[in-house]
């Protein structure tokens, strides 16, 4: 004859709760995860998207070049740039360079801020030599870089 | 079913982020487009500078849009370019108004709003900025400060050879010749510089209004100025014309007209000249004083002389004016011709009334003896030239003494020697026997000079003024000590020793004169300033000596300021030197010589210009009396070498006061009457005679001799002249063929033309016939004119339809005319000739 001895087991419907609760919690866990890396994403999307446009539409011009032999008594030579801004955003003027044969002189520029449609003199100390051209970069807060090129006569 | 719920929540998420990044991207993309939008309208955007000026001393420029967008100019810088150390001078400003162009638009007076003014003579640098960002930047300068070569000018004669009495354009072309996009404002040349080369009656008469300036002229553009001249004279002469620009930078062009025969295309170079009715026309503001006095007026039973504007045509009369005239014969009139239908209408301006003439170097007492050497140390006369006429009087200069005319004695010059080195040799006329020259063996002579010093020898020296010596013989005129004046000579004979010596002392820094002579032989006479009757002193000395002793054989040369063995230099000025052969002056004589005869003030003439009625009679003082000083004309002992003088001046600039233009009217049935009195009131007692020379056809290069010149009559109507044509008569005209080739006449291109004055009457035409005998017509040409060969061309009658037999055609009528004479024929080179004589006015009876 065979005997049927008693033993302790979990229901069917336990065990379902607790594969249920499971995939719950991981599951909540990875939804969570994924979206604050969506989220991520997103404030990187946008900040990229933002300044990329307003790189583009920051427009500044080089308007005028003048080369001033002395202020006031010799022997300092200045550049004076004049900027414009011809775009519909504000702009910073963040650095200028001026450049000839033998010189490559950067400034730092500080208040640097312009308007849309205004335009600001810039003047910066630079030994120019008459008749040698000159290049001058001006890069803006955004990255923007114009350059042209003058000579003094 | 749980995985499936996280799948669709992941899914949402992943397509909402996505979607969301979409519209970033779009949002970016619109961006970009709209940069890539505006950078094509940085090169859409297009305009050009029409024209830069100034007005009121702002900018003014014009703009046109040449884009396809509007334009903004949101910004002018101006630099003044000249302003080269601190402060530099940059403005910049923003155009408030007229600053918008429409595309294809003009924008004018852009930079008129700009409140600081500009120097119209410096150079700027400008620059234009748009709303877009574009710039245009142009210099702008003014002539002055353009380098040579920058501005590029040229000056054209067209023609630059014209027949005289014809015009020529001048035109000026400037070219902005600068690198670079700089404009040249204020573009305006001066009136051209006219320099006249050629006759005395050359004239260049403006025909033609000033051109207008440019305010601008752009990179590479030209401005043209015209002016019209007229220019009227002889044959060959010739007026240059200098163009600057006003505010320029010195640049000067020239071109020359030349007046010269016209020829044809083919350059005939055959000079036909005319000797028929005139000899061609003067200019219409001319009137010739002629010789004849057919159909004038007299006064005092005196005729007037013709004048008109018609060239000289006689050989010469020459009227001697001097101090012996009286009433009426001192006076000399000329008359225009009476008509009784022109007018002629002179506007004010200045007259002129030029004469020819010489002067006698003698006083009529001396007339008849003239000196046989004579240097009268004039300028314009070389140092060395005799004008005596005699030949043999050969002046040397040593130690380079030249013409002094500071504090002249008569306005003329004179010869200053240095008292140490300079002093001149005559030659001794060779051959001796008292022949002309200074040859002294004669027993009679004369000697006389004006002379200057403020110094006297002292002791025993003396400076010699003029002195001969050889064969133990001397003849001396010096200065001794006392500044007085000795004559003295020897001539190895009894008595010895001849001498005239004066009593006053001239070394006083003084014009004096003397005159030494030896009336015959042994004696001598010494006349100082005059003589005794003048103020002067007369010293005379009488010897027992043989009234004909003369000097022998062995004299040398003449040495003036210096004794021939050196020494006794003269130191002091000299003035007309003297010497008679033969002929003793007188005490009367040497006082007429002692005048101011020979400088700027010989003589004195009245002028008076006036208007009368047909008959003569004066109705209207156009130049009241006006006394004219002429210098003293040295002929040199030539008798055809003339002088030319111009009365002219400030007295001779008229207007008519009773004219509210100042013009003088001339209606028909009056004349002008030229009036030339010799003012012997006004003349020095002992002033020298005058030779006036009228209508002399022979002096080459002068076809007026002497003439009244006026400005130009307006309309251009000369007066009416006294060239008769009859009708009814045939038309002859005599040419000549001056050469380098003999030449045809032909029958095509030949015609006598009157032009009418008025039109009332019309013009008329003759055709031409014959050449001399020969017959001219369609078959046949005329007869070859060799060179120096004349041909009389005879013409139809003038007819309104030129033709052979005249048949339905009205003949000429009665009235003035301007007579033309067409000649056409070729050369014997095979070129084409053509000639237009211009005649002048004619009378047609």
């Amino acid at each position: 004859m065979k005997s049927f001895t008693n033993r302790r087991a979990l229901s069917t419907v336990v065990t379902t709760a607790i594969m249920l609760t499971a995939v719950a919690v991981i599951g909540t866990g990875v939804v969570t995860w994924s979206n604050y890396n969506l989220r991520t994403f997103e404030n990187n999307l946008i900040t990229s998207a933002s300044n990329n446009t307003n790189q583009i539409s920051e427009i500044p011009i080089i308007e005028n070049v003048v080369f001033v032999p002395y202020i006031v008594i010799p022997p300092n030579q200045y550049v004076n740039t004049t900027i414009t801004n011809i775009g519909t955003i504000g702009l910073t003027v963040k650095t200028i360079t001026i450049t000839d044969p033998t010189h490559v002189i950067s400034y730092p520029i500080v208040s640097g801020n312009i308007n849309p449609k205004s335009s600001k003199l810039f003047s910066n100390q630079f030994p120019y030599t008459q008749g040698v051209p000159i290049t001058i970069q001006v890069i803006t807060a955004r990255g923007t870089i114009i350059s042209t090129q003058a000579v003094s006569q | 079913m749980v995985g499936a719920v996280f799948a669709i929540i992941a899914l949402a998420t992943t397509v909402g982020y996505i979607t969301y990044s979409m519209n970033v991207l779009s949002n970016y993309n619109q961006s970009v487009l709209a940069r890539n939008q505006q950078a094509a309208d940085i090169i859409k955007e297009s305009f050009q500078i029409n024209t830069v000026t100034y007005v009121n001393n702002e900018l003014n420029i014009t703009i046109a849009n040449t884009g396809s967008l509007p334009i903004n100019f949101t910004k002018i810088w101006i630099t003044d370019k000249s302003v080269t150390t601190p402060p530099l001078w940059i403005k910049s400003y923003t155009p408030t108004r007229n600053n918008v162009v429409a595309p294809a638009g003009t924008l004018k007076n852009l930079g008129q709003d700009f409140t600081t003014t500009l120097n119209t003579n410096n150079p700027y640098h400008v620059k234009l900025v748009t709303s877009r960002g574009n710039i245009k930047e142009f210099d702008i300068n003014s002539p002055a400060n353009v380098g040579n070569g920058k501005i590029l000018m040229k000056l054209y004669a067209t023609p630059s050879k014209i027949p005289e009495g014809f015009t020529s354009d001048i035109v000026l072309t400037v070219t902005n010749n600068q690198t670079g996009n700089a404009y040249l404002v204020n573009v305006q040349p001066n009136s051209p510089v006219i320099t006249k080369q050629g006759s005395v009656i050359l004239a260049v008469n403006q025909m033609s209004i000033d051109p207008a300036p440019y305010p601008t002229l752009g990179p590479g553009q030209t401005a043209t100025f015209v002016w019209n001249y007229m220019v009227s004279g002889s044959n060959g002469d010739q007026a240059t014309f200098n163009v600057s620009l006003k505010n320029g930078n010195g640049q000067t062009v020239y071109d020359t007209v030349t007046i010269a025969d016209v020829l044809n295309a083919q350059q005939s170079t055959s000079s036909l000249q005319s000797q028929g009715i005139t000899c061609c026309r003067t200019s219409d503001n001319v009137l010739v004083l002629h010789q004849e006095n057919t159909n004038t007026p007299s006064y005092s039973n005196v005729p007037a002389y013709q004048t008109y504007s018609g060239q000289v045509d006689a050989n010469g009369l020459t009227t001697t004016l001097n101090n012996q005239l009286t009433p009426p014969a001192n006076s000399i009139k000329f008359i225009t011709e009476n008509d009784t239908s022109s007018e002629t209408d002179i506007p004010p301006g200045p007259w002129t009334l030029s004469l020819k003439y010489a002067s006698e170097p003698m006083p009529s007492s001396l007339l008849t003896n003239e000196p046989d050497m004579l240097f009268l140390f004039n300028n314009g006369n070389p140092l060395t030239t005799d004008s005596s006429g005699f030949p043999g009087n050969t002046l040397t200069n040593f130690g380079s003494v030249s013409l002094q005319s500071s504090t002249p004695r008569d306005g003329s010059y004179y010869v200053t020697f240095d008292g140490s080195t300079q002093y001149f040799t005559i030659a001794k006329n060779a051959g001796g026997g008292g022949g002309n020259g200074n040859d002294e063996n004669t027993n009679k002579d004369s000697t006389s000079a004006w002379f200057k010093t403020s110094t006297a020898p002292t002791g025993i020296n003396k400076y010699i003024l003029y002195r001969l010596e050889g064969g133990g013989q001397y003849y001396e005129i010096s200065m001794i000590a006392g500044g007085k004046i000795t004559f003295t000579f020897f001539i190895n004979a009894i008595p010895g020793i001849v001498t005239c010596t004066s009593t006053k002392n001239y070394a006083d820094g003084n014009w004096h004169h003397f005159v030494a002579g030896r009336p015959q032989g042994e004696q001598c006479n010494l006349f100082m300033d005059g003589g005794a009757p003048k103020g002067g002193e007369s010293i005379t000395f009488t010897t027992n000596g043989q009234n004909g002793d003369k000097f022998g054989a062995g004299l040398g040369n003449i040495y003036i300021a210096r004794a021939p063995t050196v020494g006794s230099y003269f130191p002091g000025s000299l003035d007309d030197l003297m010497h008679w052969n033969k002929t003793p002056l007188t005490e009367s004589q040497a006082g007429d010589l002692w005048t101011k005869n020979h400088g700027t003030s010989a003589h004195t003439l009245e002028v008076t210009i006036s208007q009368t009625d047909k008959f003569g009679a004066i109705k209207y003082t156009v130049l009241p009396k006006q006394t004219a000083v002429l210098p003293y004309a040295d002929n040199k002992g030539v008798t055809t070498n003339w002088s030319q003088y111009n009365i002219t001046g400030s007295n001779f600039n008229l207007s008519n006061a009773t004219d509210p233009n100042g013009i003088f009217h001339f209606i028909p049935n009056t004349r002008m009457l030229i009036n030339v009195t010799w003012a012997a009131a006004s003349q020095h007692p002992e002033a020298v005679p005058m030779y006036w020379r009228t209508d002399d056809i022979t002096i080459s290069n002068d076809r007026y001799t002497s003439y009244l010149q006026f400005p130009m009559p307006i309309p251009d109507f000369p007066f009416p002249s006294y060239f008769t044509y009859d009708h009814t008569k045939t038309l002859t005209f005599t040419v000549s063929n001056a050469g380098p080739n003999g030449i045809w006449i032909t029958y095509s291109g030949t015609r006598a033309i009157f032009q009418s004055l008025t039109n009332a009457t019309g013009s008329f035409a003759g055709l031409v016939t014959k050449g001399n005998s020969t017959q001219i017509d369609t078959n046949t040409d005329g007869a070859f004119m060799k060179v120096g060969a004349k041909l009389n061309l005879q013409f139809t009658t003038p007819t309104n339809i030129p033709s052979i037999n005249g048949v339905g055609a009205q003949t000429i009528t009665t009235g003035n005319y301007r007579m033309y004479v067409s000649v056409s024929g070729y050369d014997s080179a095979g070129n084409t000739l053509n000639r237009v004589f211009y005649i002048g006015p004619v009378k047609v009876t």
